[in-house]
């Protein structure tokens, strides 16, 4: 918010330097920029931290099983910080501290966490622990969707893909899953997931949308991952295809999808990377080398110079820096496995980078004869 | 990102109402599994030192933990399968041990008998009663009088075949008894 602010401030003199703008622009621009807010303010972030604390400090209250105090104290104790909490939230809310607000209901939420693992204490319940996340993002969600609380839908999206990841370790990794009755994929991630974005596209979070798709993007990932381990096609294959279906879309339909919703670039991004996992297990988890390294590594590098350069077409830095960690991981990977033998991979090397040095040749004299030329495509 | 107006006291109220009432449903069932089970006492047998006490609770394990494949032809070992325990008290030292393996609920129980819900795990089963939480500190206490003396843990099961842990005892004196509430 500072920073948007001072950012405004100079622009602003520069444009009214120009005559852009008259004085009383500037005035009443200033004025609405502090009437919205907006931004976040540093007392709503510092309150966010509190209720993490003061989730933590009820999670070793319960961890330290202080016998001393009886069950009934110890729920009552549990209870009535769960109401103070709800209870502060709504006076903070009726004195339009919104953000204040979300975050004692945060602290509400960690206190119920705290309560689902203290009940199980007390009565040495020891049943399925994804379960117990499972009822925490429950209630998380519930109480998210009912008061519209941002950071609340924020944790259940988190515990549910803490207790997606939990289901498919415990069934299996640690009890030795059987492979041959073939998928594991964690189908019942899918509704949670589509109930907190109910709730985001209730309160139009921006910022959630984004978080939304980090959930969904390590899904699919892990997804290719959970179908059995002899089986890499059937696994990495669809990542791979789900990825290149989300770039397609965005770059052949990205002007459609724009007007319905400015998304198309974000889409590029999250395609992006879901396409390339996929792509980094089918060329370095699968036991194969040789010429299959060379083709497979020569596509991967094609699709990730093509993605860069869409990229900068469409001006769009963060498919650019991705495109250059996806760039950086696949050399390495490459130098790594080896095509064939050392000497092969340093020819492969070499060819690769003469190709590129060869497209960075045509793309300065692109870019060159569009400086001459300033306004014409660009 | 817009607000849809205030939010109403009421909302705020069922939120609080039902978080308190998930918790207070969790605490309701175990208290009537406890207080209406059937109780049955169960030998713990010598757990390895090096996995008993891990941080706040103790791991038991069970004689009737470790049963033979051989029982349980018909049920699948695959990790997670639900299978259905029946134990039966033998008349000469009164111990409860396995009668039968199946992987539906078997229609007839005898007197002696209790039918306990389990999960597979390879030749394990579980009964979610394998942990016992121990004030901060008292773990290894616990864990030293399990390898000296007998050690047993007294169990509620209900229709179901839902166990819970009431209490320990050691060498038939109860060690822990805890009230319902």
């Amino acid at each position: 918010m500072q920073r948007y602010r001072s950012r405004l401030e100079q622009d602003l003199a520069r444009w009214q330097a120009a005559g852009f703008v008259t004085s009383a622009n500037v005035q009443a621009i200033k004025a609405d920029a502090d009437a919205r807010g907006g931004g976040v303010g540093l007392a709503p972030v510092l309150a966010t931290l509190a209720a993490v604390l003061i989730g933590f400090a009820a999670m070793s209250f319960v961890a330290a099983n202080w016998q001393a105090m009886g069950k009934l104290s110890r729920l009552t104790v549990i209870f009535g910080s769960l109401w103070a909490l709800v209870g502060g939230s709504y006076a903070l809310s009726a004195r339009n501290l919104p953000r204040l607000a979300d975050a004692a209901l945060l602290a509400a939420v960690a206190v119920f966490g705290a309560g689902i693992m203290l009940v199980a204490q007390m009565y040495h319940m020891d049943g399925n622990p994804p379960d117990a996340v499972w009822l925490w993002g429950i209630g998380a969600l519930a109480v998210g969707l009912l008061l519209r609380a941002n950071s609340v839908l924020a944790a259940a999206l988190v515990l549910f893909v803490v207790w997606s990841w939990m289901e498919a370790m415990t069934g299996n990794l640690m009890f030795g899953f059987d492979r041959s009755t073939g998928s594991r994929i964690h189908w019942g991630f899918l509704p949670y997931w589509a109930a907190v974005a109910v709730g985001v596209a209730v309160t139009r979070w921006r910022f959630g949308l984004h978080l939304l798709a980090i959930a969904l993007t390590q899904w699919v990932i892990a997804s290719g991952y959970m179908v059995g381990r002899g089986d890499l096609l059937s696994g990495h294959g669809p990542v791979l295809i789900v990825g290149l279906l989300l770039m397609a879309a965005s770059i052949l339909a990205g002007e459609t999808i724009d007007r319905w919703r400015q998304i198309s670039g974000t889409m590029l991004n999250y395609g992006m990377v879901i396409a390339f996992a996929g792509a980094i297990a089918l060329q370095f988890v699968v036991d194969k080398s040789g010429s299959y390294t060379l083709i497979t590594g020569l596509l991967a590098l094609a699709g990730i110079l093509g993605t860069l350069a869409w990229a900068w077409r469409t001006d769009n830095r963060p498919a650019m820096w991705i495109a250059y960690i996806c760039f950086a991981v696949e050399i390495f990977s490459l130098y790594l496995k080896k095509v064939g033998t050392l000497l092969g991979t340093s020819g492969f090397f070499l060819g690769t980078g003469l190709m590129v040095a060869a497209f960075a040749y045509v793309a300065y004299r692109l870019h060159d004869s569009r400086a001459i030329k300033p306004g014409v495509a660009a | 990102m817009i607000r849809i107006g205030q939010r109403a006291w009421t909302d705020y109220a069922i939120a609080a109402v039902l978080l308190t009432g998930i918790l207070l449903t969790m605490v309701y069932e175990r208290v009537q599994l406890l207080r209406t089970g059937r109780e049955i006492v169960l030998p713990i047998r010598p757990v390895d030192p090096r996995d008993l006490f891990k941080g706040d609770f103790v791991r038991l394990g069970y004689d009737i933990s470790e049963t033979k494949l051989a029982l349980k032809a018909d049920v699948s070992t695959r990790a997670g399968t639900r299978a259905f325990v029946t134990l039966q008290q033998s008349t000469a030292d009164d111990v409860w041990s396995v009668a039968a393996v199946t992987p539906q609920r078997p229609a007839n129980v005898a007197a002696n008998q209790v039918v306990l819900a389990a999960k597979v795990y390879y030749s394990r089963l579980t009964y979610g009663i394998e942990r016992y939480y121990v004030p901060e500190g008292t773990g290894p206490k616990l864990e030293n009088q399990a390898r000296t003396g007998k050690l047993s843990a007294i169990v509620a099961v209900n229709a179901k075949g839902e166990a819970a842990i009431k209490g320990l005892m050691l060498d038939g004196k109860k060690i822990y008894d805890e009230p319902l509430l």
